[in-house]
């Protein structure tokens, strides 16, 4: 029969102490790794950042560019209480005109109202034949004794 | 040169049509409502007057007028014995005529002479037309008042052996072309139409349903959108309010009732006016029977108004207009267009 060990009964535990330093060991090594890591960075964030910012920089100047003359077409810079905003007025202006006929639109077509493709009157009138022009003139000496009444 | 802007104006007793030759067409419920007070002003956006639809449907806040109800201004003369209420009427319609050009020539911006033909029932009075022509002074540069069956007529370049039946919510006018403008023996007008409808239907269902509570403007919704006279075809139920609780009604015999009520009086009108025709034209008047004005709507009235005829006068054929609504405005209008400017010239309003 295999004889049980009690490294805590003998007081002697080489295994365990072997184990704790190699522990030691590693957890020194890290720290001094994230301490030359973290010193290095400090060293020359600075720099990148300088870096980065100028290049950024450069690489969205033409997209600023584009906008500032958009706004010279469209904007116009407003001031609300201390703030300077920008407001697409001419937008705003297009976009109110179409909601105000999308809103005459659905007015018409809820009473049934359609709009012919060219409005007619500039268009000649039309010859009238005798009998027609017979009956229109009839109409007419009707409404010129209708008018004597109102304005005798 | 300013520019000439021709329109076809329909005031009718329930709705009020426009058609212009800027291609507009449209038309407003003939209600006129003023705010009652701050509050309801308010409401509508400091409007002091609102139209159409939405004076009905806000009835309650508003003081609300129909100027053209049971005949007034148009065709009764009854109404001018009270003096205050006819300058009411009057400056009503103004209010509806002007909002009505106003629709037509919103997308306007120049300058326009306004000219228009406004159509009146057929036997109105001389002093009806002088009221019309009051109405219109001032919103129209130039105006002349036509018989509304007549300018239906035209509109159909219908000038001769036809018999125009123009059902109205406040008059039917029966008109007989006889390739002249057409006479007093040529026209006929009764007051039974589509209010006459709706006050019967609102009694008959009344005495029915004694629980049910409803206004006429209800029943002339339900009637607008279900009227028949044929025994064939569908029930027809209506939900009123009974303590607040909406219950549904069978109102299909009611409906029918009401809406035969108006046809006896039409089909005698045919009758007198075919009887009285020249015997050797009468079959050809028979023929060319034409329906328009929103009643023509009325399922079944078409056929019941040929078996009248076929069991009166031996034969008879009614047709439908295709665009009841519009028919006499359009009509209006067209006769608006083809005045050559020297006829305008000589009833225009813009030099006085």
């Amino acid at each position: 029969m295999k004889k049980k060990i009690n490294p805590k009964k003998n007081e002697s535990d080489t295994f365990h102490e072997a184990v704790k330093g190699a522990n030691a060991t590693l957890e020194y090594a890290g720290l001094v790794s994230w301490s030359i890591i973290s010193r290095s960075s400090a060293a020359i964030i600075d720099e990148i950042l300088k870096i980065t910012e100028t290049v950024g920089r450069n690489a969205a100047e033409p997209f600023f560019e584009i906008k500032k003359q958009v706004r010279k077409v469209f904007g116009k810079k407003i001031f609300v209480g201390d703030y300077k905003i920008y407001v697409d007025e001419k937008v705003k202006v297009i976009e109110e005109g179409i909601r105000r006929l999308e809103g005459r639109l659905a007015f018409l077509e809820k009473h049934g109202v359609r709009l012919s493709g060219v409005p007619e009157y500039e268009k000649k009138k039309k010859e009238l034949n005798d009998e027609r022009k017979g009956l229109i003139n009839m109409i007419v000496q009707e409404n010129k004794r209708l008018r004597e009444l109102l304005n005798p | 040169m300013k520019k000439v802007l021709h329109v076809g104006i329909d005031l009718g007793t329930s709705r009020s049509v426009i058609a212009c030759d800027n291609g507009v067409r449209t038309f407003v419920s003939s209600y006129v409502g003023y705010p009652k007070d701050e509050v309801s002003r308010k409401m509508f956006g400091r409007k002091n007057v609102i139209f159409g639809d939405e004076a009905l449907k806000n009835r309650l806040a508003l003081e609300l007028h129909r100027p053209f109800d049971k005949g007034k201004l148009k065709y009764t003369e009854s109404f001018e014995k009270d003096s205050e209420a006819f300058e009411k009427s009057k400056q009503v319609a103004r209010e509806l005529l002007r909002h009505l050009i106003d629709l037509a020539r919103e997308e306007e911006t120049e300058e326009l002479i306004l000219r228009g033909v406004i159509g009146a029932p057929a036997m109105a009075s001389n002093k009806n037309k002088k009221t019309l022509l009051e109405i219109a002074d001032g919103i129209l540069d130039d105006v002349m008042i036509v018989s509304e069956p007549f300018a239906v007529a035209y509109g159909l370049n219908l000038f001769t052996s036809a018999l125009i039946i123009d059902i109205g919510g406040g008059t039917v006018d029966l008109c007989r072309m006889a390739g002249t403008i057409p006479t007093e023996e040529d026209q006929i007008t009764t007051m039974k139409a589509g209010d006459y409808i709706d006050q019967v239907f609102l009694d008959l269902i009344h005495k029915k349903y004694k629980d049910a509570e409803f206004t006429v403007a209800m029943v002339r919704r339900f009637k607008e959108e279900n009227s028949f006279v044929s025994k064939m075809g569908e029930s027809v139920f209506i939900e009123l309010p009974v303590k607040g609780k909406p219950i549904s009604y069978d109102a299909t015999d009611e409906l029918r009732e009401a809406c035969r009520a108006i046809v006896p009086e039409i089909v005698e009108g045919v009758r007198k006016l075919v009887a009285s025709f020249d015997p050797e034209f009468q079959r050809e008047l028979k023929r060319n029977v034409i329906l328009a004005g929103g009643g023509s709507q009325i399922v079944g009235l078409q056929r019941e108004i040929e078996n009248y005829m076929k069991d009166t006068l031996g034969y008879g054929r009614a047709i439908k207009v295709e665009e009841p609504l519009y028919a006499g405005a359009s009509g209006a209008l067209n006769l608006a267009k083809d005045m050559p400017d020297e006829y305008w010239d000589q009833v225009t309003s813009r030099s006085k």
